[in-house]
Protein backbone atom coordinates (compact mmCIF):
# COMPACT_ATOMS: atom_id res chain seq x y z
CA UNK A 1 0.00 0.00 0.00
CA UNK A 2 2.51 2.25 1.21
CA UNK A 3 4.77 1.25 -2.07
CA UNK A 4 2.46 2.83 -4.25
CA UNK A 5 3.06 6.72 -3.26
CA UNK A 6 6.67 6.08 -2.84
CA UNK A 7 6.66 4.68 -6.51
CA UNK A 8 4.62 7.37 -7.94
CA UNK A 9 6.87 10.03 -6.43
CA UNK A 10 9.86 8.30 -7.65
CA UNK A 11 8.33 8.62 -10.96
CA UNK A 12 7.20 12.17 -10.88
CA UNK A 13 10.80 12.93 -9.77
CA UNK A 14 12.15 10.41 -12.89
CA UNK A 15 10.22 12.50 -15.14
CA UNK A 16 10.75 16.39 -13.70
CA UNK A 17 14.68 15.18 -13.68
CA UNK A 18 14.20 14.35 -17.54
CA UNK A 19 11.97 17.73 -18.17
CA UNK A 20 14.81 19.47 -16.68
CA UNK A 21 15.60 23.51 -17.32
CA UNK A 22 14.66 24.24 -21.27
CA UNK A 23 12.00 27.26 -20.53
CA UNK A 24 9.32 26.93 -22.44
CA UNK A 25 7.48 29.20 -25.09
CA UNK A 26 9.51 31.90 -23.84
CA UNK A 27 10.66 34.97 -25.92
CA UNK A 28 13.15 37.45 -25.47
CA UNK A 29 11.63 40.17 -23.64
CA UNK A 30 15.11 41.49 -22.47
CA UNK A 31 15.89 42.40 -26.56
CA UNK A 32 12.96 43.25 -27.76
CA UNK A 33 12.07 46.54 -28.74
CA UNK A 34 9.21 48.68 -27.28
CA UNK A 35 6.19 48.34 -29.39
CA UNK A 36 5.72 52.02 -29.43
CA UNK A 37 8.92 52.73 -31.00
CA UNK A 38 7.36 50.60 -34.66
CA UNK A 39 10.22 49.78 -35.99
CA UNK A 40 8.27 47.75 -38.44
CA UNK A 41 7.48 50.23 -40.00
CA UNK A 42 10.16 51.73 -41.48
CA UNK A 43 10.12 48.50 -43.52
CA UNK A 44 14.02 48.09 -43.36
CA UNK A 45 15.43 44.71 -44.64
CA UNK A 46 18.31 42.76 -42.29
CA UNK A 47 21.96 44.05 -44.40
CA UNK A 48 24.28 42.47 -41.96
CA UNK A 49 25.11 41.53 -38.33
CA UNK A 50 27.98 42.33 -36.08
CA UNK A 51 29.98 41.38 -32.72
CA UNK A 52 32.25 43.65 -30.71
CA UNK A 53 33.74 40.51 -28.78
CA UNK A 54 35.86 43.43 -25.89
CA UNK A 55 32.59 45.26 -25.74
CA UNK A 56 30.14 41.61 -25.34
CA UNK A 57 27.98 43.26 -27.56
CA UNK A 58 25.97 42.08 -30.70
CA UNK A 59 24.28 44.03 -33.18
CA UNK A 60 22.06 43.89 -36.66
CA UNK A 61 22.32 46.50 -39.59
CA UNK A 62 19.01 47.45 -41.43
CA UNK A 63 18.59 49.25 -44.42
CA UNK A 64 15.78 50.36 -47.19
CA UNK A 65 16.36 49.51 -50.79
CA UNK A 66 18.46 52.43 -51.24
CA UNK A 67 20.58 52.17 -48.62
CA UNK A 68 21.63 48.46 -49.92
CA UNK A 69 22.44 49.63 -52.79
CA UNK A 70 24.47 51.93 -51.51
CA UNK A 71 26.25 49.82 -49.60
CA UNK A 72 26.83 47.53 -52.12
CA UNK A 73 27.81 49.67 -54.61
CA UNK A 74 31.12 52.49 -54.67
CA UNK A 75 31.98 53.49 -50.94
CA UNK A 76 30.92 57.09 -50.93
CA UNK A 77 28.14 56.44 -53.08
CA UNK A 78 25.44 58.15 -50.87
CA UNK A 79 21.96 59.07 -52.09
CA UNK A 80 18.85 60.61 -50.55
CA UNK A 81 16.35 58.84 -49.43
CA UNK A 82 18.42 56.02 -47.42
CA UNK A 83 17.45 54.57 -44.42
CA UNK A 84 19.48 52.57 -42.58
CA UNK A 85 19.92 51.21 -38.32
CA UNK A 86 21.66 49.67 -35.96
CA UNK A 87 19.99 47.93 -33.22
CA UNK A 88 22.43 46.97 -30.24
CA UNK A 89 22.50 44.57 -27.59
CA UNK A 90 24.39 43.26 -24.74
CA UNK A 91 24.75 39.76 -25.33
CA UNK A 92 24.00 37.04 -23.00
CA UNK A 93 24.55 33.30 -22.95
CA UNK A 94 22.23 31.56 -24.95
CA UNK A 95 20.32 29.59 -22.04
CA UNK A 96 19.43 26.79 -24.36
CA UNK A 97 23.06 25.85 -26.04
CA UNK A 98 26.36 26.02 -24.39
CA UNK A 99 28.63 27.58 -26.99
CA UNK A 100 26.25 30.43 -27.92
CA UNK A 101 25.43 34.03 -27.60
CA UNK A 102 22.40 35.85 -28.30
CA UNK A 103 20.63 39.33 -27.86
CA UNK A 104 20.66 40.39 -24.14
CA UNK A 105 19.56 43.93 -22.96
CA UNK A 106 18.92 46.43 -25.68
CA UNK A 107 21.24 48.90 -26.09
CA UNK A 108 20.71 51.30 -28.44
CA UNK A 109 19.03 51.84 -31.90
CA UNK A 110 21.18 54.15 -34.39
CA UNK A 111 19.18 55.69 -37.26
CA UNK A 112 20.56 57.69 -40.24
CA UNK A 113 18.66 59.41 -43.52
CA UNK A 114 20.09 60.81 -46.11
CA UNK A 115 18.02 63.89 -47.86
CA UNK A 116 18.83 66.39 -50.00
CA UNK A 117 21.69 68.23 -49.10
CA UNK A 118 20.83 72.22 -48.77
CA UNK A 119 21.97 75.13 -46.83
CA UNK A 120 19.33 74.57 -43.97
CA UNK A 121 19.48 70.79 -43.49
CA UNK A 122 22.06 68.29 -43.44
CA UNK A 123 22.76 66.00 -45.78
CA UNK A 124 23.14 62.97 -43.23
CA UNK A 125 20.68 62.94 -40.24
CA UNK A 126 21.82 60.91 -37.08
CA UNK A 127 19.62 59.60 -34.07
CA UNK A 128 20.64 57.44 -31.64
CA UNK A 129 18.21 55.96 -29.15
CA UNK A 130 19.41 54.45 -26.06
CA UNK A 131 18.23 52.00 -23.44
CA UNK A 132 15.13 49.65 -23.08
CA UNK A 133 12.68 52.57 -24.24
CA UNK A 134 15.13 53.79 -26.64
CA UNK A 135 15.10 57.30 -25.68
CA UNK A 136 16.50 59.73 -28.15
CA UNK A 137 20.12 60.94 -26.90
CA UNK A 138 20.29 64.52 -26.77
CA UNK A 139 24.35 64.77 -26.71
CA UNK A 140 25.54 64.49 -30.26
CA UNK A 141 29.10 63.47 -29.12
CA UNK A 142 30.93 60.79 -31.75
CA UNK A 143 28.11 61.76 -34.44
CA UNK A 144 30.71 62.03 -37.10
CA UNK A 145 32.12 58.57 -36.37
CA UNK A 146 28.99 56.67 -35.78
CA UNK A 147 27.66 58.45 -39.27
CA UNK A 148 30.99 57.33 -41.20
CA UNK A 149 30.74 54.01 -40.07
CA UNK A 150 27.67 53.49 -40.69
CA UNK A 151 27.92 54.46 -44.49
CA UNK A 152 30.97 52.51 -44.53
CA UNK A 153 29.53 49.17 -43.54
CA UNK A 154 29.02 46.40 -46.76
CA UNK A 155 26.11 43.75 -47.16
CA UNK A 156 26.88 40.59 -45.67
CA UNK A 157 26.24 37.87 -48.53
CA UNK A 158 22.32 36.80 -48.42
CA UNK A 159 22.33 34.96 -51.92
CA UNK B 1 -9.78 -21.65 -0.29
CA UNK B 2 -13.71 -20.17 -0.85
CA UNK B 3 -15.59 -21.49 -3.48
CA UNK B 4 -15.51 -18.32 -5.41
CA UNK B 5 -11.89 -18.05 -5.54
CA UNK B 6 -11.57 -21.05 -7.73
CA UNK B 7 -12.95 -20.36 -10.78
CA UNK B 8 -10.01 -17.91 -10.56
CA UNK B 9 -8.09 -19.87 -10.03
CA UNK B 10 -8.55 -21.98 -13.03
CA UNK B 11 -7.92 -19.34 -15.09
CA UNK B 12 -5.31 -17.50 -13.70
CA UNK B 13 -3.23 -20.59 -13.52
CA UNK B 14 -3.61 -21.38 -17.16
CA UNK B 15 -2.77 -17.75 -17.71
CA UNK B 16 0.16 -17.49 -15.82
CA UNK B 17 1.72 -20.44 -17.36
CA UNK B 18 0.93 -19.39 -21.16
CA UNK B 19 2.68 -15.45 -19.88
CA UNK B 20 5.78 -17.57 -18.83
CA UNK B 21 6.05 -19.34 -21.62
CA UNK B 22 5.71 -16.41 -23.53
CA UNK B 23 8.04 -15.21 -21.75
CA UNK B 24 10.43 -17.80 -22.44
CA UNK B 25 9.40 -17.83 -26.01
CA UNK B 26 10.09 -14.04 -27.08
CA UNK B 27 13.57 -14.83 -25.65
CA UNK B 28 14.67 -16.25 -28.58
CA UNK B 29 13.35 -13.22 -30.78
CA UNK B 30 16.80 -11.95 -30.42
CA UNK B 31 17.98 -9.70 -32.92
CA UNK B 32 22.17 -10.40 -32.76
CA UNK B 33 23.63 -7.22 -31.64
CA UNK B 34 27.50 -7.39 -32.60
CA UNK B 35 30.89 -5.07 -31.59
CA UNK B 36 31.97 -4.41 -35.10
CA UNK B 37 35.23 -3.69 -34.90
CA UNK B 38 36.95 -0.48 -33.51
CA UNK B 39 38.33 1.42 -36.26
CA UNK B 40 39.53 4.68 -34.62
CA UNK B 41 38.90 5.36 -30.79
CA UNK B 42 38.21 8.50 -29.32
CA UNK B 43 41.04 10.46 -28.34
CA UNK B 44 40.71 12.96 -24.92
CA UNK B 45 42.29 13.56 -21.85
CA UNK B 46 42.10 10.80 -19.31
CA UNK B 47 39.51 12.82 -17.86
CA UNK B 48 37.41 12.95 -20.48
CA UNK B 49 37.30 9.83 -22.03
CA UNK B 50 36.50 8.12 -18.83
CA UNK B 51 33.40 10.32 -18.50
CA UNK B 52 32.48 9.29 -22.05
CA UNK B 53 33.08 5.78 -21.62
CA UNK B 54 31.49 5.34 -18.50
CA UNK B 55 28.27 7.14 -19.76
CA UNK B 56 28.02 6.75 -22.99
CA UNK B 57 29.94 4.16 -25.05
CA UNK B 58 27.15 0.89 -24.43
CA UNK B 59 24.88 3.09 -27.29
CA UNK B 60 27.58 5.07 -28.98
CA UNK B 61 30.66 2.57 -29.51
CA UNK B 62 31.03 -0.36 -30.71
CA UNK B 63 32.07 -2.03 -27.47
CA UNK B 64 28.82 -2.08 -25.91
CA UNK B 65 28.31 -4.37 -22.97
CA UNK B 66 24.87 -5.29 -22.21
CA UNK B 67 24.42 -7.04 -18.81
CA UNK B 68 22.45 -9.42 -18.02
CA UNK B 69 19.05 -7.87 -17.24
CA UNK B 70 19.73 -5.56 -20.59
CA UNK B 71 20.11 -9.05 -22.79
CA UNK B 72 16.31 -10.01 -21.18
CA UNK B 73 13.49 -9.34 -23.78
CA UNK B 74 11.20 -7.42 -24.14
CA UNK B 75 14.00 -5.10 -22.39
CA UNK B 76 16.58 -6.38 -24.94
CA UNK B 77 14.69 -5.14 -28.06
CA UNK B 78 14.51 -1.54 -26.91
CA UNK B 79 18.05 -1.96 -26.01
CA UNK B 80 19.26 -2.77 -29.07
CA UNK B 81 17.17 -0.32 -30.77
CA UNK B 82 18.80 2.25 -28.69
CA UNK B 83 22.44 1.15 -29.42
CA UNK B 84 21.95 0.81 -33.24
CA UNK B 85 20.04 4.59 -33.31
CA UNK B 86 22.63 5.92 -31.24
CA UNK B 87 25.67 4.32 -32.97
CA UNK B 88 24.48 5.85 -36.34
CA UNK B 89 24.41 9.50 -34.94
CA UNK B 90 27.44 9.17 -33.18
CA UNK B 91 30.08 6.52 -32.65
CA UNK B 92 33.10 6.80 -30.84
CA UNK B 93 34.58 3.80 -31.93
CA UNK B 94 34.91 5.01 -35.40
CA UNK B 95 35.94 8.87 -34.47
CA UNK B 96 39.23 9.01 -36.38
CA UNK B 97 37.10 8.87 -39.66
CA UNK B 98 35.44 12.21 -38.47
CA UNK B 99 37.02 15.39 -39.98
CA UNK B 100 38.37 17.61 -37.06
CA UNK B 101 35.55 19.95 -37.22
CA UNK B 102 32.88 17.53 -37.26
CA UNK B 103 34.01 15.98 -34.26
CA UNK B 104 33.97 19.03 -32.75
CA UNK B 105 30.80 19.54 -33.48
CA UNK B 106 30.20 16.02 -31.83
CA UNK B 107 31.70 16.83 -28.51
CA UNK B 108 30.02 19.97 -28.31
CA UNK B 109 26.45 18.34 -29.33
CA UNK B 110 27.11 15.71 -26.60
CA UNK B 111 27.75 18.70 -24.08
CA UNK B 112 24.35 20.15 -24.77
CA UNK B 113 22.91 17.10 -24.60
CA UNK B 114 23.69 16.41 -21.18
CA UNK B 115 23.14 19.75 -19.82
CA UNK B 116 19.73 19.16 -21.30
CA UNK B 117 18.87 16.18 -19.77
CA UNK B 118 18.56 14.31 -22.89
CA UNK B 119 21.38 12.01 -22.54
CA UNK B 120 22.55 9.52 -20.98
CA UNK B 121 19.04 8.09 -22.13
CA UNK B 122 16.75 8.50 -18.52
CA UNK B 123 15.67 4.75 -19.16
CA UNK B 124 19.16 3.67 -19.34
CA UNK B 125 20.57 5.48 -16.11
CA UNK B 126 17.42 4.22 -14.62
CA UNK B 127 19.00 0.29 -14.72
CA UNK B 128 22.95 1.49 -14.94
CA UNK B 129 22.75 4.43 -12.33
CA UNK B 130 26.85 4.10 -12.25
CA UNK B 131 26.39 5.80 -16.11
CA UNK B 132 24.90 9.41 -14.59
CA UNK B 133 26.83 11.91 -15.19
CA UNK B 134 27.13 14.38 -12.29
CA UNK B 135 27.43 18.35 -12.05
CA UNK B 136 31.54 17.55 -12.13
CA UNK B 137 31.33 15.66 -14.55
CA UNK B 138 29.77 18.30 -16.38
CA UNK B 139 32.18 20.75 -15.58
CA UNK B 140 35.22 18.57 -16.60
CA UNK B 141 33.44 18.13 -20.29
CA UNK B 142 32.34 21.53 -20.79
CA UNK B 143 35.85 23.06 -19.53
CA UNK B 144 37.47 20.37 -22.42
CA UNK B 145 34.91 21.78 -25.33
CA UNK B 146 35.53 25.71 -24.59
CA UNK B 147 39.25 25.08 -24.83
CA UNK B 148 38.16 23.40 -28.62
CA UNK B 149 36.64 26.46 -29.31
CA UNK B 150 39.54 28.68 -30.74
CA UNK B 151 38.22 31.73 -32.57
CA UNK B 152 41.47 34.11 -33.77
CA UNK B 153 41.34 37.10 -35.89
CA UNK B 154 40.55 36.07 -39.48
CA UNK B 155 43.83 34.76 -42.17
CA UNK B 156 44.21 35.88 -45.74
CA UNK B 157 42.39 32.71 -46.37
CA UNK B 158 39.28 33.63 -44.85
CA UNK B 159 39.38 36.92 -45.59
CA UNK B 160 39.88 36.05 -49.55
CA UNK B 161 37.26 33.49 -49.37
CA UNK B 162 35.33 35.82 -47.99
CA UNK B 163 35.66 38.67 -50.38
CA UNK B 164 35.67 36.31 -53.33
CA UNK B 165 31.97 35.08 -52.29
CA UNK B 166 31.05 38.84 -52.37
CA UNK B 167 32.35 39.64 -55.61
CA UNK B 168 30.45 37.12 -56.73
CA UNK B 169 27.12 37.75 -55.14
CA UNK B 170 25.00 39.81 -57.80
CA UNK B 171 22.07 40.64 -55.64
CA UNK B 172 19.67 41.28 -58.40
CA UNK B 173 21.16 39.02 -61.03
CA UNK B 174 19.11 36.43 -62.61
CA UNK B 175 18.45 33.27 -60.86
CA UNK B 176 19.18 29.96 -62.45
CA UNK B 177 15.64 28.00 -63.27
CA UNK B 178 15.68 25.26 -61.55
CA UNK B 179 14.68 25.92 -57.93
CA UNK B 180 17.07 23.70 -55.38
CA UNK B 181 15.53 21.12 -53.56
CA UNK B 182 16.03 19.36 -50.76
CA UNK B 183 15.69 15.43 -50.35
CA UNK B 184 12.45 15.61 -48.86
CA UNK B 185 10.90 17.97 -51.00
CA UNK B 186 11.13 21.06 -49.38
CA UNK B 187 12.12 23.76 -52.14
CA UNK B 188 14.69 26.59 -51.42
CA UNK B 189 13.12 29.68 -50.71
CA UNK B 190 14.80 32.95 -52.02
CA UNK B 191 12.11 35.14 -50.04
CA UNK B 192 13.27 34.63 -46.27
CA UNK B 193 15.53 37.77 -47.33
CA UNK B 194 12.37 39.78 -46.44
CA UNK B 195 11.45 37.98 -43.49
CA UNK B 196 12.37 39.56 -40.19
CA UNK B 197 15.03 39.02 -37.97
CA UNK B 198 13.88 36.85 -34.81
CA UNK B 199 17.39 36.56 -33.33
CA UNK B 200 20.87 36.74 -33.74
CA UNK B 201 23.81 34.21 -32.26
CA UNK B 202 27.17 34.13 -32.05
CA UNK B 203 28.13 30.35 -32.37
CA UNK B 204 31.59 30.65 -30.58
CA UNK B 205 31.53 26.95 -30.42
CA UNK B 206 31.87 26.50 -34.61
CA UNK B 207 33.07 29.87 -35.48
CA UNK B 208 30.30 31.46 -37.09
CA UNK B 209 27.41 34.28 -36.81
CA UNK B 210 23.85 33.81 -37.99
CA UNK B 211 20.73 35.73 -38.28
CA UNK B 212 17.25 33.92 -37.31
CA UNK B 213 14.19 35.27 -39.92
CA UNK B 214 10.67 34.64 -38.96
CA UNK B 215 7.94 35.26 -41.91
CA UNK B 216 5.30 37.08 -41.61
CA UNK B 217 2.91 34.66 -39.31
CA UNK B 218 6.06 34.03 -37.22
CA UNK B 219 6.27 37.58 -36.28
CA UNK B 220 2.71 37.56 -35.35
CA UNK B 221 2.43 34.37 -33.40
CA UNK B 222 5.88 36.04 -31.49
CA UNK B 223 3.66 39.43 -31.18
CA UNK B 224 0.92 37.25 -29.69
CA UNK B 225 2.92 35.28 -27.68
CA UNK B 226 1.34 32.25 -29.02
CA UNK B 227 4.61 30.62 -29.71
CA UNK B 228 4.57 26.82 -28.27
CA UNK B 229 3.43 25.45 -30.33
CA UNK B 230 4.23 27.64 -32.96
CA UNK B 231 0.91 28.25 -35.31
CA UNK B 232 1.06 25.98 -39.00
CA UNK B 233 2.26 28.35 -41.42
CA UNK B 234 5.03 29.27 -39.42
CA UNK B 235 8.29 29.49 -40.67
CA UNK B 236 12.03 29.97 -40.06
CA UNK B 237 15.47 30.43 -42.26
CA UNK B 238 18.82 30.52 -40.39
CA UNK B 239 21.46 31.78 -42.02
CA UNK B 240 25.13 31.05 -41.40
CA UNK B 241 28.48 33.03 -41.92
CA UNK B 242 31.95 32.44 -40.94
CA UNK B 243 33.12 35.12 -38.74
CA UNK B 244 35.64 37.25 -39.64
CA UNK B 245 37.36 39.16 -36.76
CA UNK B 246 40.16 41.66 -36.14
CA UNK B 247 43.08 42.34 -34.04
CA UNK B 248 40.38 44.59 -31.70
CA UNK B 249 37.74 41.50 -31.58
CA UNK B 250 35.43 43.31 -34.05
CA UNK B 251 33.39 40.42 -35.70
CA UNK B 252 31.61 40.94 -39.24
CA UNK B 253 30.01 38.17 -40.99
CA UNK B 254 32.75 36.67 -43.77
CA UNK B 255 31.79 33.36 -46.65
CA UNK B 256 27.82 32.44 -46.48
CA UNK B 257 28.13 28.95 -45.19
CA UNK B 258 24.15 28.19 -45.80
CA UNK B 259 21.02 28.59 -45.05
CA UNK B 260 18.20 26.09 -43.00
CA UNK B 261 14.60 26.47 -42.86
CA UNK B 262 12.25 24.78 -40.53
CA UNK B 263 8.22 25.03 -41.84
CA UNK B 264 5.48 24.27 -39.59
CA UNK B 265 2.65 22.24 -40.63
CA UNK B 266 1.49 19.81 -38.02
CA UNK B 267 -0.30 17.38 -40.96
CA UNK B 268 2.21 17.37 -43.60
CA UNK B 269 5.30 17.27 -41.49
CA UNK B 270 4.07 14.86 -38.96
CA UNK B 271 6.26 12.40 -39.32
CA UNK B 272 9.08 15.02 -38.80
CA UNK B 273 7.90 16.41 -35.55
CA UNK B 274 5.42 18.86 -37.21
CA UNK B 275 8.32 20.75 -39.21
CA UNK B 276 9.14 20.92 -42.94
CA UNK B 277 13.59 20.58 -42.26
CA UNK B 278 16.15 21.68 -45.30
CA UNK B 279 19.61 23.23 -46.04
CA UNK B 280 20.90 25.20 -48.47
CA UNK B 281 24.86 25.23 -48.60
CA UNK B 282 27.04 27.79 -50.11
CA UNK B 283 25.57 30.14 -52.54
CA UNK B 284 24.86 27.98 -54.62
CA UNK B 285 22.25 26.46 -52.42
CA UNK B 286 23.47 22.97 -52.48
CA UNK B 287 20.69 20.98 -51.18
CA UNK B 288 22.21 18.91 -47.64
CA UNK B 289 21.49 15.32 -47.04
CA UNK B 290 21.70 12.00 -49.30
CA UNK B 291 18.07 11.03 -48.88
CA UNK B 292 15.12 12.16 -47.01
CA UNK B 293 16.71 10.73 -43.59
CA UNK B 294 18.59 13.67 -43.17
CA UNK B 295 16.23 15.06 -41.17
CA UNK B 296 17.26 12.36 -38.59
CA UNK B 297 19.99 14.37 -37.47
CA UNK B 298 18.29 17.69 -37.41
CA UNK B 299 15.51 16.39 -35.22
CA UNK B 300 18.32 14.23 -33.16
CA UNK B 301 19.72 17.44 -32.15
CA UNK B 302 16.91 19.68 -31.96
CA UNK B 303 15.11 17.08 -29.56
CA UNK B 304 16.36 18.45 -25.98
CA UNK B 305 14.07 21.57 -27.37
CA UNK B 306 10.92 18.80 -27.95
CA UNK B 307 9.23 20.18 -24.75
CA UNK B 308 9.75 24.13 -26.91
CA UNK B 309 8.10 22.61 -30.23
CA UNK B 310 11.82 22.00 -31.31
CA UNK B 311 12.31 25.37 -31.46
CA UNK B 312 15.61 26.82 -29.83
CA UNK B 313 15.94 30.13 -30.56
CA UNK B 314 13.47 32.62 -27.80
CA UNK B 315 12.44 34.96 -30.34
CA UNK B 316 12.54 38.93 -30.02
CA UNK B 317 9.73 41.58 -31.32
CA UNK B 318 10.21 44.54 -32.90
C1 LIG C 1 20.91 3.83 -23.74
C2 LIG C 1 21.55 4.28 -24.90
C3 LIG C 1 22.22 5.64 -24.91
C4 LIG C 1 23.17 6.13 -24.04
C5 LIG C 1 23.75 5.48 -22.81
C6 LIG C 1 23.54 7.42 -24.57
N1 LIG C 1 22.86 7.68 -25.71
FE1 LIG C 1 23.05 9.30 -26.90
N2 LIG C 1 21.60 8.59 -28.16
C7 LIG C 1 20.91 7.42 -27.99
C8 LIG C 1 19.89 7.33 -29.02
C9 LIG C 1 18.90 6.19 -29.16
C10 LIG C 1 19.99 8.48 -29.82
C11 LIG C 1 19.14 8.89 -31.04
C12 LIG C 1 17.75 9.31 -30.72
C13 LIG C 1 17.61 10.36 -29.65
O1 LIG C 1 18.16 11.47 -29.79
O2 LIG C 1 16.95 10.08 -28.65
C14 LIG C 1 21.08 9.26 -29.25
C15 LIG C 1 21.50 10.44 -29.76
C16 LIG C 1 22.59 11.15 -29.28
C17 LIG C 1 23.13 12.33 -29.92
C18 LIG C 1 22.64 12.92 -31.22
C19 LIG C 1 23.35 12.22 -32.35
C20 LIG C 1 22.99 12.72 -33.73
O3 LIG C 1 22.19 12.07 -34.39
O4 LIG C 1 23.52 13.75 -34.12
C21 LIG C 1 24.17 12.74 -29.14
C22 LIG C 1 25.07 13.91 -29.40
C23 LIG C 1 24.26 11.83 -28.02
N3 LIG C 1 23.29 10.88 -28.14
C24 LIG C 1 25.21 11.93 -27.02
C25 LIG C 1 25.31 11.05 -25.96
C26 LIG C 1 26.27 11.20 -24.91
C27 LIG C 1 27.31 12.31 -24.83
C28 LIG C 1 26.08 10.17 -24.06
C29 LIG C 1 26.80 9.91 -22.77
C30 LIG C 1 26.87 10.98 -21.83
C31 LIG C 1 24.98 9.38 -24.57
N4 LIG C 1 24.54 9.96 -25.72
C32 LIG C 1 24.49 8.23 -23.98
C33 LIG C 1 21.15 6.48 -27.02
C34 LIG C 1 22.03 6.62 -25.95
C1 LIG D 1 24.36 19.91 -33.73
C2 LIG D 1 23.08 20.41 -33.42
C3 LIG D 1 22.15 20.85 -34.52
C4 LIG D 1 21.84 20.18 -35.67
C5 LIG D 1 22.38 18.85 -36.17
C6 LIG D 1 20.85 20.99 -36.34
N1 LIG D 1 20.55 22.11 -35.61
FE1 LIG D 1 19.26 23.58 -36.09
N2 LIG D 1 19.80 24.64 -34.44
C7 LIG D 1 20.73 24.23 -33.52
C8 LIG D 1 20.90 25.28 -32.54
C9 LIG D 1 21.82 25.21 -31.33
C10 LIG D 1 20.05 26.34 -32.91
C11 LIG D 1 19.89 27.69 -32.21
C12 LIG D 1 21.18 28.44 -32.08
C13 LIG D 1 21.70 29.02 -33.34
O1 LIG D 1 21.26 30.09 -33.73
O2 LIG D 1 22.58 28.40 -33.97
C14 LIG D 1 19.36 25.89 -34.11
C15 LIG D 1 18.41 26.63 -34.77
C16 LIG D 1 17.80 26.25 -35.95
C17 LIG D 1 16.82 27.05 -36.65
C18 LIG D 1 16.18 28.32 -36.14
C19 LIG D 1 14.95 27.96 -35.29
C20 LIG D 1 15.34 27.37 -33.94
O3 LIG D 1 15.05 26.18 -33.68
O4 LIG D 1 15.97 28.08 -33.15
C21 LIG D 1 16.52 26.38 -37.80
C22 LIG D 1 15.56 26.82 -38.89
C23 LIG D 1 17.30 25.16 -37.82
N3 LIG D 1 18.07 25.10 -36.67
C24 LIG D 1 17.25 24.21 -38.83
C25 LIG D 1 17.97 23.02 -38.82
C26 LIG D 1 17.95 22.04 -39.88
C27 LIG D 1 17.11 22.13 -41.14
C28 LIG D 1 18.81 21.04 -39.53
C29 LIG D 1 19.15 19.77 -40.28
C30 LIG D 1 19.55 19.89 -41.67
C31 LIG D 1 19.37 21.40 -38.23
N4 LIG D 1 18.83 22.60 -37.83
C32 LIG D 1 20.30 20.64 -37.55
C33 LIG D 1 21.38 23.03 -33.49
C34 LIG D 1 21.34 22.07 -34.49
Amino acid sequence: MKATPIALGALLALSACSQHKVPTGQRNADASLPAAFNFNKLGLRVLSTFVNRRQATTATLYGNDLARQAALGAPGATQPGEVLALITWRQQPDPNWFGARIPGALQSLELLRTGPASAARPAVRYQCFVGKDLVLKADTLHQQARIAYLLAQKPAVLP
Amino acid sequence: MSVAASPFRRLLLPAGALLGAAFVGIQFIHPPLENPPVTGDFQAPVAVKNIVQRACYDCHSNQTNLRWFDKVAPVYWQVSDHVKEGRAGLNFSTWQSMPSDAQKAKLWESVNQILAGAMPLSEYTLAHPEAKVSAQDVAVLKQYVASLAKNPPADTAKLNAAEQQYQHWQPGAVKPTAVPVAPNGIAYLPDYKNWQAISTTERFDNGTIRVVFGNAVAVKAIREKHINPWPNGTAFAKVAWDQLADTEGNVRPGAFKQVEYMLKDDQKYAATKGWGWARFKTPKMVPYGKDALFTTECINCHQPMKNNDFVFTQPLSH
